[in-house]
């Protein structure tokens, strides 16, 4: 169980996310929906062991390589799509034969070989959407994983998520809350200068 | 007028008869100069990305300190690689003054905060998404390092060529801790100064010709390289 | 264009005229000399009386002999003070140079560590050299074109040794000043020929001891020229004449003379004729 205690995060002098409280689960799918600055990425990153909190104190995180994180506008590194799912499967120490099929399951087998540079936003989101999950790890961050996806792209996520097994973070603006265990909201406080709070 | 058009008669006759001297004064230079802005780049490039990608506590200072090397006088460092191989030095029981190692060492400590430096800047202003991506990928940080330096490779091309040009015009290391000395290490640059002080213009012309044509070379590879990074 | 060059001219000339001014009307003659001479501080002894009384500024010129007389050539010079006897008169026969007048000698000493690893101590400087290299010592040579280098050249061929042009473990060839090549030796653990007033100059920061020396054959004669007037309209000949006569005067020799490096004497007077 991962939990989250009065933690925040203050970048060049501005608190960019303020959480009191969050326990997630071990196989639980939570949903942390949010507008626009109310610190979704920010808590994302926390969450994923990549920045530390300013304030506040954090228990239960797996180990990055157990824990991954797709970033909202997801990077894809220098050559091919191919070159980044066997990336991950070669960190991972895993045959890096398996790359073609995790980029067919995101109906993005057509892809492997062109180079990242000359693909489009949602075909970006397939490739780093197998990258992501080939790694298989216990727990899964997704930021607004569903953007860009076209109808195809939303169907090949949709089973891939139905399909697995760990524990799944989704943040959003906006979430349907029948698909998650628990939502949680962000809301930007008005009167304390961009502080957030979550309302579970 | 005649001077300087006499001068590069002579000097372009003395390039294209192949003259001994000047083409060992070349392989002297070139060599030397790849090999110690190699050795330098393997060991500045990653160290500078890893102050630039991970920001660890003490880093501002040593970046710092890469900054103060960059704008360090050659001579002051042909003064000091002196000071270390004289047989007064600390290690002047090698017999190395006045050798090809001498001028390698003395380049490499003057290549080495330049690369640093721009492969911490390179590394610094890199995707901060690079190495996260990297690591939560469950990259070490070593592999995350190596992710990012193969996304920064244009700049460190750059660097690399940056390097060159400022080593393989160095006077200053090549005649205090080389010695000039004729056929062992006599660079383009010493070349030139050593035929001037003896009246040569031609003859200082020849060298300096190659040596334009060794700078011009890496400006238009950096040209090419800059162009290909923007893509 | 040509107003442009006008503007140009002008500006040259204020800017000429100012240093004339700036420096009172002083006159200027330049002597293109060897490194030796003065680096020993000679010059600067022997010059300050003429300058003084002729009102005059002598701008030393202080390179390798070669370069001296290439200076001279090229007219960027009034006088030659130089030691290569042989080039000195083929420089006068060429008609560079006139009033050739030979002012005072020095001598050269090999010099080496104090160790003397190639046992060349006491001999003569042509067995000296011969041992040298059969005992596989370290020379530095002056490869510079410099009158120091040219005697060094002869007393090899006198030792009928051909220096190695090529890049070998004991042959230091670094065109530089008699001052580097003494400093090159001595981290080396090498021989070198030089002068002795640059030895002297030296001696206490160095390690070399003077091995060799006394040879005929390493008397080092300086001679001085006016670099001839008649090739090149802005020579002064006049002054240039003055200081020639000034050299070889009695005055000027008893300079030469009284002038100690260490309490040593490092140039005599040549004989007059």
């Amino acid at each position: 169980m991962i939990e989250l205690r009065d933690v925040s995060v203050v970048r060049d002098g501005v608190e960019a996310m303020r959480v009191a409280h969050l326990e997630v689960k071990s196989g639980q799918r939570v949903g942390i929906r949010g507008g626009n600055g109310t610190g979704k990425s920010t808590l994302m990153r926390v969450l994923a062991g990549l920045i530390p909190p300013t304030e506040g104190t954090i228990t239960g995180l797996p180990r990055l390589g157990r824990i991954v994180l797709l970033h909202q506008h997801p990077y894809l590194f220098r050559g091919t799509a191919h070159d980044n799912v066997a990336y991950a499967l070669r960190v991972q120490k895993k045959p890096e034969a398996g790359a073609r099929d995790w980029l067919a399951r995101f109906g993005a087998a057509h892809l492997a070989d062109r180079p990242a540079a000359v693909l489009s936003g949602g075909e970006v989101r397939r490739v780093a959407l197998a990258r992501a999950f080939c790694v298989e790890p216990d727990v899964l961050l997704l930021d607004e994983p569903f953007a860009a996806l076209d109808e195809d792209g939303a169907e090949a996520l949709e089973r891939e998520l139905t399909a697995f097994s760990g524990t799944l973070v989704i943040a959003a603006p906006e979430l349907s809350a029948t698909e998650f265990d628990r939502v949680v909201d962000l809301i930007r406080e008005p009167d304390a200068r961009g502080r957030h709070i979550d309302t579970v | 007028m005649s001077f300087l058009a006499d001068g590069f008669v002579e000097a372009w006759r003395l390039i294209t008869s192949g003259s001994p001297e000047v083409f060992h004064a070349l392989g002297v230079s070139v060599l030397c100069t790849l090999l110690a802005i190699t050795l330098a780049a393997l060991i500045a490039v990653p160290y500078g990305a890893w102050l630039g990608l991970f920001r660890p506590r003490t880093g501002r200072a040593q970046v710092f300190a890469l900054r103060v090397g960059m704008a360090f006088p050659t001579v002051v460092i042909g003064l000091l690689v002196y000071a270390m191989f004289s047989r007064r030095g600390f290690l002047g029981s090698f017999d190395l003054l006045y050798t090809r190692a001498a001028i390698i060492t003395g380049e490499f400590v003057l290549a080495f905060p330049l690369l640093g430096s721009l492969a911490h800047g390179a590394a610094a202003s890199l995707d901060r998404r690079v190495t996260e991506t990297a690591l939560t990928l469950g990259a070490t940080r070593g592999q995350a390092l190596r992710r990012a330096l193969g996304e920064i490779r244009p700049a460190i091309a750059a660097a690399y060529l940056a390097a060159f040009g400022r080593c393989i015009t160095e006077l200053g290391i090549a005649i205090t801790v080389g010695g000039n000395l004729r056929m062992r290490t006599r660079t383009l640059p010493s070349t030139i100064q050593w035929e001037l002080t003896r009246g040569n213009f031609a003859a200082a012309l020849a060298p300096g010709l190659l040596l334009l044509g060794l700078a011009c070379a890496a400006a238009v590879v950096t040209h090419r390289l800059s162009r290909e990074a923007q893509r | 264009m040509q107003r442009w060059a006008l503007g140009f001219v002008c500006a040259l000339a204020i800017a000429a005229c100012g240093e004339h001014h700036a420096g009172g009307p002083r006159q200027r003659l330049r002597l293109a000399t060897t490194t030796s001479t003065h680096n020993s501080g000679l010059l600067d002894d022997l010059l300050r009386p003429f300058e003084r009384r002729e009102h005059c500024e002598v701008q030393i010129l202080a390179v390798g002999t070669g370069q001296a007389l290439k200076l001279g050539e090229r007219g960027d010079a009034d006088v030659v003070l130089v030691h290569a006897r042989q080039r000195e008169l083929a420089f006068v026969k060429a008609g560079h140079g006139v009033d050739r007048r030979e002012v005072m000698y020095n001598d050269f000493v090999l010099a080496g560590p104090a160790d003397d690893p190639a046992q060349v101590g006491g001999l003569k400087i042509a067995a000296a050299l011969r041992r040298l290299v059969r005992n596989g010592g370290r020379f530095v040579s002056r490869g510079d074109d410099s009158g120091t280098h040219i005697r060094e050249l002869e007393l090899w061929q006198q030792a009928g040794i051909t220096p190695p042009t090529q890049d070998t473990a004991q042959y230091f060839s670094p065109g530089q000043g008699m001052g580097a090549c003494l400093i090159m030796a001595d981290e080396k653990h090498a021989y070198v020929l030089t002068d002795r007033g640059t030895y002297l100059a030296f001696q206490k920061k160095i390690d070399l001891v003077v091995l060799v020396e006394g040879d005929d054959t390493m008397r080092n004669p300086y001679g001085a020229m006016l670099v001839n007037p008649k090739r090149h309209s802005h020579i002064d000949g006049k002054l240039g004449t003055k200081l020639l006569d000034y050299l070889t005067s009695t005055e000027g020799r008893d300079r030469i003379r009284a002038f100690r490096v260490d309490g040593q004497q490092l140039f005599f007077p040549s004989v007059r004729k």
